[in-house]
C-alpha cells in the first residue's frame, strides 16, 4: 500500500471521512482534520509504518499529497 | 412540580427506551464472555449490542464508549420530549451528567507505550476522550446547549446525584431544561482486573448470564457493564406547552454520607435510610405512600445485606422491591440514572420489572423482591436507591404524572 493509500484507509476508517471527498489534492483543514486530530493520524501512520519519522513539519494546510511526499522522503 | 418529560437509554438491554424496557420485563440476563477480558479473572460482561450504529462514524474517533453511549441517550431523550435545540433559549439549558471512574478504556495502550518510551505513539486524545467532564461537553457541543456543564462523580449512585442536582438547577430558577443522567462503560481491562483484585465481582466464569444475582443467597459480586441514560428535567408547564405528557415528576431526592468506611457501606444502611427518609420528606410522603423501589441491588454480600437493613429502617412493611443489575450488570456511574429512567417507566406502565436470577433469595433479606416475571402493581410513587464506594448514597422520589 502507498503511503498515501494508507492516509486515505485511514481518514475513511478510523475518522469516518467519506472515502468520495478524499483526494491527493485537499488538505486536512479542507476535510476537518484539526491540528489534534493530525497528531492522532501522525500515531497512526507512524504505528503502521513502523517508522519514528518526524510528521511535525505536516500541518492542517499540508495536501494528502504533499503529506504522503514527506513522509516517504523523510522514511 | 419537576417533570420528566424524555428519556434516552443506551444499555446491554437494547438502544433505546423501548428495547431496553421490553428486555428487562422479561429478566433475560444479558452478560456474556467478553473477548476484551481474555486472560483475566473475571472474563464476562454485558455490553451495548451495536455498538457501531450509535454515532455517525466521523467524528467518533475522539470518543470512549461512556460518550458514545451518553450522546445517543441525549439526542434520543431531547426528541422524546419534543424538544428543538433550534428554538431553545441555549443558556438556559444545563448538561448534569454522572461517571465514576471516566474511562479507562484506551489508558491502558496508553500506559503501555509511555513505559516503553513510545512517546510518539501516545495518542493528544488520552485525556480528553477519558475525562469524566467531557460527557456533558460534548452533548452541549452536539446539541446547542449553553448554560451550566459539569459531571457529577459519586462512583455507582453518580446517575442518581447527577439527577438530584439537575433538580436543584431547575428549581432555583437557573435552568429552564436541565438534560441529566449517567454514562460508563467498566467492562475494560483495568477496572476488571481492579473490581475483582477488591472482590467485588462475581467470579462464576462458568455461567456469565447466572452471575450476577441481587438479593440471592449465593450472590457473590456484581458484573461489569456499561451504557447511558438521559433524562430531560423541565417544570411541569414548560413541558406540557409542547403538549408533553411527563413520564413522572421528580418530587424528592437527597444525598447523604455514611462516614463509615472507604468502601463498605454501613452495615446497617443508617447513611442510605437517612437519605431516604429525607427525600420522602421533600417529596411530602410517607413510608406508606411508596408503591415499589427501584434497588440498588448489585449482588455483593455486602451492599444487599446494608440496603435490607436500610429499607427494614424506613419502611415498617416494605413495598415490592427489584434490581435491574441481575439482567444488566453494574455500570457504575450510569447504572443509578439507568434505574432512575426505569422507575419512571414503572410508574407510567404500573409494572415491576423482574430481578433476573433470583431463584433462592437469601433467608436473611426479608424484602418482596419481585423475580421470575414482571409484576402489575398499583402505585402512585416510586423510590430509586443508590450508594456507592465511599458511602455516598443518593436517593430519588418520583411520582405519577
Amino acid at each position: 500500500m502507498s503511503t498515501y493509500d494508507l492516509i486515505a484507509k485511514e481518514l475513511a476508517q478510523t475518522f469516518g471521512l467519506d472515502p468520495a471527498e478524499i483526494s491527493p489534492s485537499r488538505s486536512f483543514a479542507d476535510l476537518g482534520i484539526d491540528s489534534l486530530a493530525l497528531v492522532e493520524l501522525a500515531v497512526i501512520v507512524r504505528a503502521e509504518l513502523g517508522s519514528q519519522t518526524d510528521l511535525t513539519r505536516i500541518a492542517p494546510d499540508t495536501t494528502l499529497g504533499e503529506a504522503a511526499d514527506m513522509i516517504e522522503r523523510a522514511a | 412540580m419537576i417533570a420528566v418529560s424524555g428519556l434516552g437509554l443506551v444499555t446491554p438491554a437494547g438502544i433505546g427506551a423501548d428495547a431496553t424496557w421490553r428486555r428487562l420485563l422479561t429478566g433475560s440476563p444479558t452478560a456474556t464472555r467478553d473477548p476484551d477480558l481474555d486472560g483475566l479473572p473475571v472474563d464476562f460482561s454485558c455490553r451495548i449490542p451495536d455498538y457501531d450504529t450509535l454515532v455517525p462514524p466521523r467524528g467518533r474517533w475522539r470518543l470512549d464508549r461512556f460518550t458514545v453511549a451518553a450522546l445517543a441517550a441525549a439526542r434520543e431523550a431531547v426528541a422524546d420530549a419534543r424538544l428543538d435545540p433550534g428554538d431553545w433559549q441555549p443558556e438556559r439549558v444545563g448538561v448534569v451528567t454522572g461517571t465514576g471512574t471516566g474511562s479507562m478504556e484506551r489508558y491502558l495502550a496508553e500506559f503501555e507505550h509511555l513505559r516503553a518510551g513510545r512517546l510518539t505513539l501516545m495518542s493528544p486524545m488520552a485525556i480528553t476522550r477519558s475525562i469524566s467532564n467531557m460527557v456533558p461537553a460534548e452533548i452541549a457541543l452536539a446539541l446547542g446547549a449553553r448554560g451550566p456543564n459539569f459531571t457529577v462523580s459519586t462512583a455507582c449512585a453518580s446517575g442518581a446525584t447527577a439527577i438530584s442536582v439537575a433538580r436543584d438547577l431547575i428549581r432555583s430558577g437557573t435552568c429552564d431544561i436541565v438534560i441529566t443522567g449517567g454514562s460508563e462503560s467498566v467492562r475494560s481491562r483495568i477496572p476488571a482486573a481492579c473490581f475483582h483484585r477488591m472482590g467485588a465481582l462475581s467470579t462464576r466464569r462458568d455461567d456469565p448470564a447466572g452471575a450476577c444475582r441481587p438479593f440471592h443467597a449465593e450472590r457473590d459480586g456484581f458484573v461489569l457493564s456499561e451504557g447511558a441514560a438521559v433524562l430531560i428535567l423541565e417544570r411541569d408547564l414548560h413541558a406540557r406547552a409542547r403538549g408533553v405528557q411527563p413520564y413522572a415528576y421528580l418530587a424528592g431526592g437527597a444525598s447523604t454520607c455514611d462516614s463509615h468506611h472507604y468502601a463498605a457501606p454501613h452495615p446497617d444502611g443508617d447513611g442510605l435510610a437517612s437519605a431516604m427518609t429525607a427525600a420522602l420528606r421533600e417529596a411530602g410522603l410517607g413510608p406508606g405512600d411508596v408503591g415499589h423501589v427501584n434497588a440498588h441491588g448489585t449482588g455483593t454480600r455486602l451492599n444487599d445485606a446494608a440496603e435490607h437493613r436500610a429499607l427494614r429502617q424506613v419502611f415498617t412493611d416494605p413495598p415490592p422491591v427489584t434490581s435491574l443489575k441481575g439482567t444488566i450488570g453494574h455500570a457504575v456511574g450510569a447504572s443509578a440514572a439507568i434505574e432512575a429512567a426505569c422507575t419512571a417507566l414503572s410508574l407510567r406502565h404500573q409494572v415491576i420489572p423482574p430481578t433476573a436470577n433470583l431463584d433462592t433469595q437469601d433467608p436473611d433479606i426479608d424484602l418482596d423482591v419481585v423475580a421470575g416475571q414482571a409484576r402489575a402493581a398499583r402505585m402512585s410513587s416510586a423510590v430509586s436507591s443508590s450508594s456507592a464506594f465511599g458511602g455516598q448514597n443518593t436517593v430519588l422520589v418520583f411520582h405519577q404524572a
